[in-house]
């Protein structure tokens, strides 16, 4: 047997995977052959010496791996395996495509239903249309559906005048309906709740009140004017006959 | 009752009883999430896991922090274990992938100049260095075996050195070292050939040493003690 084939089966022999009816034969190779015998002993000494030599860790290992793999499970629960950069496959730009749509189709969604219904025409509800008539003058009034907004693109009503055109008159042009701010079917935030839905019905009546009072005033203001007339017709003056009586 | 005989349950019968169960069976309970049985395989593979990358990558702080990430890879994806190849096998093609993650990405990164000063003096560098291989016993003193057996294998060219560990010291089959390293049977047979000629063309001037052969009988019989007891 040739030493380079003897060598070949001292491997296989260390690995048990030598058929045993070589051995024999390498058994007599080895008998014969003094550098194949000091590489049989060179190899298994080799082996031992690695065996028995192996190294441990330090004494702080399984604490910092008890550290260590608490923030390792903390972090898998939410962003994936730490030490893994995250791979987008097919199905991931999927999922962000998907998203993405879901984005988009919400976003138009409170397009339509915050912008549009601001835009729809003026106001309705006609608390002072017989009493007095306003005008609007620039673009900005209160939204019907959530009274604190302001829309750029709506009326906006002046203060009364109550000069020579006379009472229940407009000023000018046509007129103009003050918005309903009872009605409460306009859509209001989601993010709103309790307080903030009870403050706005609180000023929506206070709103209410306002024009009410207004509209009282105005009336009293023409049974005034009405009143002054007469006192004209009669020309007593009760101003007078009140101060010389006093004198008296 | 939940737990098959195949996996009994030790919890109930002390932390004792782990050491009896073979990996595997130790594996099932931690999918189970039985934390006890996963110190146990902590306990059992720290060690091995420990001295084979340290000698792959030659660093023990790395070794330490690599040690580490196989074992919580090993728990965070203990549910993908199954017993199709042993558990040791498992948990060395972990270690393994992390190795060659590492070393390819020190690779990669610049090389870095030693920045340390010269000797001040002439006094400072020896007129006559001893030569290690005229006298083995000079290489040995004050040495410890393990950093001698660690320094022959670093010599050995990386992709030997995978296999070769794994068969020598892991005591892993062709097979299995297959399933580690990817690599086809007969590349993984001729590459443990090659490596055993190279470690032992490394350690030649230690064999003969009375002194590492009377410590590795030492070693030995020190670790047949703790393997009874």
């Amino acid at each position: 047997m040739l030493c380079f084939n003897a060598r070949k089966q001292i491997n296989q022999e260390m690995d048990g995977s030598l058929p045993a009816r070589k051995l024999r034969s390498l058994e007599e190779h080895v008998g014969r052959c003094k550098a194949c015998a000091e590489y049989r002993e060179d190899l298994e000494t080799g082996r031992r010496l690695l065996r028995a030599s192996t190294s441990e860790p330090s004494d702080s290992f399984e604490w910092t791996l008890q550290l260590k793999l608490n923030r390792a499970l903390k972090e898998a629960a939410g962003n994936g395996v730490p030490w893994e950069e995250p791979t987008r496959g097919p199905a991931g730009w999927l999922r962000s495509f998907a998203f993405s749509s879901l984005c988009g189709v919400a976003v138009a969604l409170a397009f339509a239903i915050w912008v549009l219904p601001q835009n729809a025409g003026s106001p309705s509800g006609s608390l002072l249309t017989d009493a007095a008539s306003v005008e609007p003058i620039s673009s900005v009034t209160l939204s019907a559906g959530n009274p604190d907004r302001l829309s750029l693109s709506q009326p906006r009503y002046r203060s009364m005048d109550f000069g020579s055109s006379g009472l229940g008159q407009p000023v000018s042009g046509a007129r103009v309906a003050q918005p309903n701010l009872l009605d409460r079917s306009g859509w209001v935030p989601s993010t709103w709740s309790g307080a903030d839905l009870e403050d706005l019905s609180v000023i929506a009546n206070l709103r209410d009140e306002n024009g009410r009072l207004r509209f009282r005033l105005l009336q009293m203001l023409a049974e005034n004017a009405e009143l002054k007339t007469l006192l004209d017709d009669t020309e007593i003056n009760y101003l007078e006959s009140d101060s010389s009586e006093e004198t008296r | 009752m939940y737990m098959s005989d195949k996996h009994p349950d030790p919890g109930r019968q002390g932390r004792a009883a782990y050491a009896d169960l073979r990996d595997e069976d130790l594996i099932a309970l931690v999918q189970q999430g039985q934390k006890r049985a996963y110190d146990e395989l902590v306990r059992r593979f720290k060690g091995r896991l420990f001295s084979f990358i340290l000698r792959m990558v030659a660093d023990p702080v790395e070794a330490e922090e690599l040690a580490q990430d196989t074992l919580i890879r090993a728990y965070i994806h203990a549910d993908k274990y199954r017993e199709i190849a042993r558990f040791s096998t498992w948990l060395f093609t972990i270690a393994t992938n992390l190795v060659r993650n590492r070393i390819r990405k020190r690779k990669r990164t610049p090389y870095m100049l030693n920045l340390d000063p010269a000797p001040l003096s002439d006094d400072d560098i020896p007129l006559d260095p001893p030569d290690p291989h005229a006298d083995p016993t000079l290489l040995l003193e004050g040495r410890e075996l393990g950093d001698l057996m660690d320094e022959a294998t670093a010599q050995i060219p990386e992709k030997y050195r995978i296999p070769f560990l794994l068969r020598e010291v892991e005591q892993l089959s062709y097979d299995e070292i297959q399933q580690v390293t990817g690599l086809k049977l007969g590349t993984v047979r001729s590459r443990i050939n090659r490596a055993r000629n190279r470690f032992r063309a490394n350690i030649k001037p230690l064999l003969r040493s009375e002194t590492l052969l009377a410590d590795l009988e030492r070693l030995e019989a020190e670790m047949n003690t703790n393997g009874k007891t």
